[in-house]
């Protein structure tokens, strides 16, 4: 190495020793991360949870058997724009005995996630035969909002005459942060 | 990949992130904290202004964090963060060149500050945006993060052969370019 390939070398790390003052990350990086992480890591246990829970079902499309008639009305929860996001609906108490089947109908904007349905990604309405009302079950599904806002997901359940029988409002507040 | 890690808090390092690989929320805001300003450095100097170095330094940890399983010696966690963080800007790289390349001039919203220290920091970015990409990492890896030129070649996959003669070159480019912006814009004292 010649004294100047010495000379450039030390010249390069001093002027990065200088550089490295003063240069650092915002205070609340650490607490966003471990937010985000915590989040992340729920988020992945109840997907793996509900997936277990579809495999062994035979309806049409999502792999379910049953459907409930209650639904897990929330105030809104909160969902990132952009990212799939977990709804779990729950139908119980359905007062009517022929239950045909369950249509889940998205807004503007949202539309269905799924790997292992390709007929329904990135669809917007879905209808699912329902042959056992009686089991009590919760339903799963995967969404993704292209913009931001509350966004209303309508779950109605028809009897074998085409007409519904029970109808409930799912609200989501998708948002960009 | 073997990169020995020489730092002396290596072991207590080695502690959070065993404490962390098993979901402990305040081992990983430790273990986060223990390193961000390092890989902050890291990603200011590789991206082209400061908001796309607040992205890749939150992806860059984010993405360790979560992939922390896959880490098998909790000692070299500072240079798997490193590694995770020079594989996310070589794939943004790929896929959107323009907002990771320079055009040899930093953004106007962080041009003309008055502090000194800020003009050193946007010097030096002016003058590493101006390498090339791989040789501004290979330069970062080697004379800010002191790895040896083995460890860096292990990192960027290449020989170490290739990597002394890119170091040498980049060097060369490098300090050139910044006594060039420091003759053209000297860094001023704070006026406020």
């Amino acid at each position: 190495m010649s004294m100047s390939d010495d000379r450039i070398e030390a010249k390069s790390k001093s002027i990065f020793r200088t550089g490295s003052r003063g240069l650092e990350a915002s205070p609340f990086l650490s607490r966003r991360i471990a937010n985000e992480v915590a989040s992340r890591i729920e988020w992945k246990r109840k997907v793996r949870w509900w997936q277990g829970w579809a495999i062994g079902g035979s309806g049409l499309g999502l792999g379910l058997a049953s459907f409930c008639a209650w639904l897990f009305l929330f105030s809104a929860f909160s969902a990132h724009v952009g990212q799939p996001t977990l709804v779990e609906v729950g139908l119980r108490n359905i007062e009517v005995a022929d239950v045909a089947r369950v249509e889940i109908e998205l807004p503007e904007g949202v539309t269905f996630v799924s790997t292992r349905y390709p007929e329904i990604d990135g669809t917007s309405t879905v209808s699912i035969p329902v042959e056992d009302k009686a089991a009590l079950a919760s339903f799963p599904f995967v969404v993704r909002s292209a913009e931001s806002g509350l966004k209303r997901v309508r779950v109605m359940v028809f009897d074998r005459g085409g007409k519904i029988v029970e109808e409930k409002i799912l609200k989501i507040r998708f948002s960009n942060s | 990949m073997s990169i020995k890690v020489s730092s002396p808090l290596d072991h207590e390092l080695g502690e959070l992130v065993t404490q962390a690989q098993k979901g402990d929320k305040n081992a990983i805001s430790l273990l986060v904290e223990s390193v961000q300003d390092e890989i902050y450095r890291f990603c200011y100097y590789l991206a082209r202004d400061k908001a796309s170095a607040e992205d890749l330094c939150q992806e860059t940890l984010l993405r360790a964090i979560l992939n922390l399983a896959k880490l098998k010696e909790p000692g070299r966690f500072k240079a798997w963060v490193l590694q995770t963080g020079k594989n996310i800007f070589l794939d943004e790289l790929k896929r959107h060149e323009n907002k990771l390349r320079s055009d040899g001039e930093p953004p106007l919203d962080e041009r003309g500050t008055n502090a000194s220290a800020q003009d050193t920091h946007l010097q030096i970015r002016e003058a590493l945006l101006q390498l090339l990409p791989e040789d501004r990492l290979i330069l970062i890896l080697i004379d800010l993060h002191e790895f040896t030129y083995k460890e860096a070649a292990e990192m960027m996959k290449l020989s170490e052969e290739a990597v002394t003669s890119r170091v040498f070159r980049a060097r060369k480019d490098f300090v050139k370019k910044f006594e060039g912006n420091e003759r053209n814009h000297p860094a001023r004292s704070s006026t406020s």
